[in-house]
């Protein structure tokens, strides 16, 4: 298995992610494009030791900037909610 | 709210306060109330930040607000309950954590205007000058007058004479050469004035109008330029127009330029100004014996705040006085620093003069009566040449007619002072002798 920290970038703490967060113990990730659902929900219940009951991704496409008449584009990259089994809690403040 | 108050001094107090748990819970969930309305954190829309994403991003802030707003509420209602005078802002020596669910104590350390018992202010013994007219002061001034009233006319004489203003080209040689500053045209000159090398008006003496004259004079050995000092030179001179100065006549006719009718007058009404000068600065020198002895029996602690306060208020005034001047500051080489450290000694005695007179007339039952502030109100307006409504729209507000007040009753307080005084006159030789270390007078007096 890959380091842990290649397949789970960072915590990604938005309004949309806060809203879901509250409704059912679901937390997200920006994760590795290469990673499948398996591999994160090992990666996650080993570095935050919990129990994951399952795992939804999704591809974010990177938008389109402009700089003047130059165009470029954002990288796309991958997105996972992970569904925490129940009496598990990650914090992610490290409070 | 719990407050402790101890006594540091007479001029300083200590508090120290606690405050419970319910009321610091309050002040931060309304902290952080306020600053969610603002709060800028990725990925959420401004005034969208969760409570607790915001407690992350923003403890900081919200410990600065709750402690400003907490120490602001109890402080001031501290010295409002305990009837504290506090002078100056408060020393916060000591601060708690501020958390939720647990109390909040700090405290604080004010100085306080001290609670002066005056005692021993009657019967003292004052010396108090005489005015003496001065004749020949006033002379003199009439003849400044005289002199500022001159005008310069073309003199009919040929020649030149001491005391003419003549107009002249002239051109120096040193060796044969001419030496540089040695020309000028059109410049000037005062016969006997000594403005030139000695020597040079004294031969311009004599000179008639048009008449080109060779002068020979040499520079001092001290004359500044040290190339030329010494040296024999020789000035080409050519004299143009001789001016004399007209000194007009004393008379009444001069009077009248004055807006009086007679010399007589004139005079009389120099002397008055005079006399009323001298006998204002002679009361002012008195009342600063009489506070001066008042301060020497009764030692009080002043607050630093006051004091600064004072410096601050005499450092305006000067400021005010030089700028109506076309002055600064610093153009006597003074700043704000050197001022104060120059001006300290006599802040703090003003202070506690003005803290002792204010114990006495407390102690006397010295107030104000409603007719004595539009007495005072009338004759400021006779002083200041405006009229009396706008004195009173000046003074028709609390700040203003609170320290008219004050001054009032210091201005009773040191005439009831003085009624209960022994003064003795003494001439101003005679009061010099007595007080030799009497310091001279100082641009801030005020």
């Amino acid at each position: 298995m890959k380091p842990l920290h290649q397949i789970i970038k960072r915590p990604l703490i938005t309004e949309k992610t806060s809203m879901v967060r509250e409704g059912g113990n679901v937390v997200a990730f920006e994760v590795a494009r290469t990673a499948n659902k398996i591999e994160i929900k090992q990666a996650v219940e080993k570095a935050f030791d919990v129990k994951v009951e399952g795992v939804n991704t999704v591809l974010v496409a990177g938008k389109v900037k402009r700089v003047g008449r130059n165009f470029g584009k954002r990288s796309n990259w991958k997105k996972a909610y992970v569904t925490l089994a129940e009496g598990n809690e990650i914090d992610l403040f490290g409070v | 709210m719990n407050v402790k108050v101890e006594e540091v001094s007479s001029i300083r107090k200590k508090l120290s306060f606690e405050l419970n748990a319910d009321r610091v819970g309050e002040e931060i969930r309304r902290a952080y109330g306020e600053i969610a309305r603002t709060a800028k954190v990725k990925g959420f829309r401004k005034g969208k930040v969760p409570p607790r994403v915001l407690e992350q991003y923003y403890a900081p802030q919200m410990r600065e607000k709750v402690l400003t707003r907490l120490i602001n509420d109890s402080y001031f209602k501290a010295l409002v309950d305990h009837q504290l005078p506090a002078v100056g802002n408060p020393e916060i020596i000591e601060s708690g954590e501020i958390a939720k669910g647990s109390p909040f104590t700090y405290v604080a350390e004010v100085e306080v205007k001290p609670e002066v018992m005056a005692g021993d202010y009657t019967g003292l013994q004052l010396e108090k000058e005489i005015f003496a007219p001065d004749q020949e002061l006033l002379d003199h001034r009439l003849e400044e007058m005289q002199k500022s009233r001159s005008s310069m006319e073309v003199s009919k004489r040929k020649k030149a004479r001491e005391g003419d203003f003549v107009t002249i080209d002239f051109q120096g040689f040193v060796d044969g050469e001419a030496f540089e500053g040695g020309t000028a045209e059109g410049h000037v000159l005062e016969l006997g004035s000594g403005s030139f090398i000695p020597g040079f008006e004294e031969q311009v003496v004599g000179m008639k109008r048009d008449e080109e004259k060779e002068i020979e004079v040499s520079f001092p050995e001290e004359y500044g330029n040290k190339d030329l000092a010494g040296k024999p030179a020789v000035f080409k001179v050519r004299l143009h127009e001789i001016k004399e100065k007209k000194v007009p006549e004393l008379d009444d006719e001069f009077a009248k330029g004055y807006g009086v009718d007679s010399l007589a007058e004139l005079k009389e009404k120099l002397a008055e100004n005079y006399r009323e000068q001298e006998t204002g600065r002679i009361d002012s020198e008195l009342r600063e014996r009489l506070v001066k002895v008042l301060v020497e029996r009764n030692p009080v602690d002043v607050p630093e705040a006051m004091v600064q306060q004072q410096l601050e208020y005499m450092l305006d005034n000067i400021r005010n006085r030089m700028q109506q001047q076309g002055m600064s500051l610093e153009m006597l080489g003074m700043n704000e620093e050197s001022f104060a450290a120059m001006y300290r000694e006599t802040a703090v005695g003003q202070v506690q003069g003005s803290l002792i007179l204010e114990a006495i007339a407390r102690q006397e039952d010295i107030a104000v009566e409603d007719g004595e502030i539009d007495g005072k109100l009338e004759e400021i307006a006779a002083m200041a040449n405006a009229s009396l409504d706008a004195v009173k729209k000046y003074y028709d507000n609390d700040e203003a007619r609170n320290s008219l007040k004050s001054q009032i009753v210091e201005e009773k307080t040191i005439a009831f002072l003085l009624e209960k005084a022994t003064v003795t006159e003494v001439s101003k030789d005679q009061l010099a002798e007595n007080q030799p270390a009497e310091e001279s007078e100082s641009p801030a007096e005020v």
